[in-house]
């Protein structure tokens, strides 16, 4: 009864307890590489958090509800970052676009050996 | 990217990120044992019981509170508390008839070094256009219904400053030790949508 019931057309906000800070190892692992790169001085943080605003103001932004309760939020992260980096012309996109297909055609190893917990894909819910 | 491969989730941002990763290792530019690090850092180290911290402090403490009010980046590094996001804090005192609250309305500036990262719906679309338009509504989802007579403050958390809430302390505690406060203390306190709660009342 702590909700209000319908606000004709005003989003509700996601209240939620006890909620993990990453819902995914990638949410982590996107946000510890942009704050990594950062304090290695490779851009300011206002370079990051310009492009973050702009991917978060986007109309194609769209929120995909159901995926955890962290719809997008790390999916514009990610998107800043990559555009940030291609801008600095450290990582060009399509470097990363043939990685990733890569990636998707092999299994990939370096989940076992290369780093710590928490890192491993979530199997259950 | 093929809109084909939606629906398996190891092939949507996850696996990008990998590659992402994978890159930036042979250009040298992240290890991955350092990001492993940051990763513990914000997941278990960093978060709201640094605010809580201290909040309790400035409760039992009026010159550390003194120095909160006047120079709050200072005052919180005296904690141990400083960092990204946290460079230029600005304390916010709630009282009987001023209750302040934040928000971030372009995306999601917050002080990392005292509150940790912060939860889903401060990052959330609603919260974000709401906290402005309709200050007593959101607190009141929240559970928080305040008289009208109270002013409600919004801050809007620019690129430069971050806010910390210090909520009022309620009743009840003034036997009460610095640490046994700082359980009291909660992260939507500090934020300035809930208040903290008397030991005898807590209901969670």
């Amino acid at each position: 009864m702590s909700r209000i019931p319908d606000l004709q057309g005003v989003a509700r906000i996601p209240l939620r307890e006890g909620e993990p800070v990453f819902h995914a190892p990638w949410e982590a692992r996107a946000f510890a590489m942009a704050l990594r790169l950062f304090e290695q001085g490779h851009y300011t943080w206002q370079e990051f958090q310009d492009r973050l605003i702009v991917e978060i103001a986007s109309p194609s932004a769209s929120v995909e509800p159901g995926q955890g309760s962290s719809p997008g939020y790390y999916e514009h992260w990610l998107r800043a970052l990559e555009k940030l980096l291609s801008d600095k012309g450290l990582v060009m996109p399509d470097v990363v676009d043939v990685r990733t297909s890569e990636l998707a055609s092999t299994p990939a190893p370096y989940d076992d050996d290369e780093s710590g917990a928490g890192l491993s894909e979530p199997h259950s819910h | 990217m093929s809109a084909e491969h939606h629906t398996a989730p190891e092939t949507g941002p996850a696996l990008r990120v990998k590659a992402l990763e994978a890159v930036l290792r042979e250009k040298g530019l992240v290890d991955s044992r350092a990001i492993d690090v940051l990763v513990e850092t914000y997941e278990t180290k960093i978060g709201p019981k640094n605010g809580a911290k201290v909040v309790a402090r400035a409760w039992v403490d009026p010159a550390y509170k003194a120095r909160l009010l006047e120079d709050a980046t200072a005052a919180i590094a005296e904690l141990g508390f400083s960092g990204v996001q946290g460079e230029d804090m600005v304390a916010l005192e709630n009282t009987p008839d001023t209750h302040n609250m934040v928000v971030c309305t372009l995306c999601s500036c917050y002080p990392w070094p005292t509150l940790g990262l912060p939860p889903v719906w401060y990052k959330s679309a609603p919260y974000r256009a709401r906290a402005v338009s309709d200050p007593r509504g959101v607190l009141r989802e929240f559970g928080l219904d305040l008289p009208d007579q109270v002013e409600i403050r919004v801050w809007d958390t620019s690129a430069e400053v971050r806010y910390l809430v210090i909520p009022e302390r309620p009743s009840g505690t003034e036997h009460m030790s610095e640490d046994e406060l700082v359980a009291l203390v909660t992260r939507d306190a500090m934020i300035g949508v809930a208040k903290v709660q008397p030991p005898a009342r807590k209901t969670r």
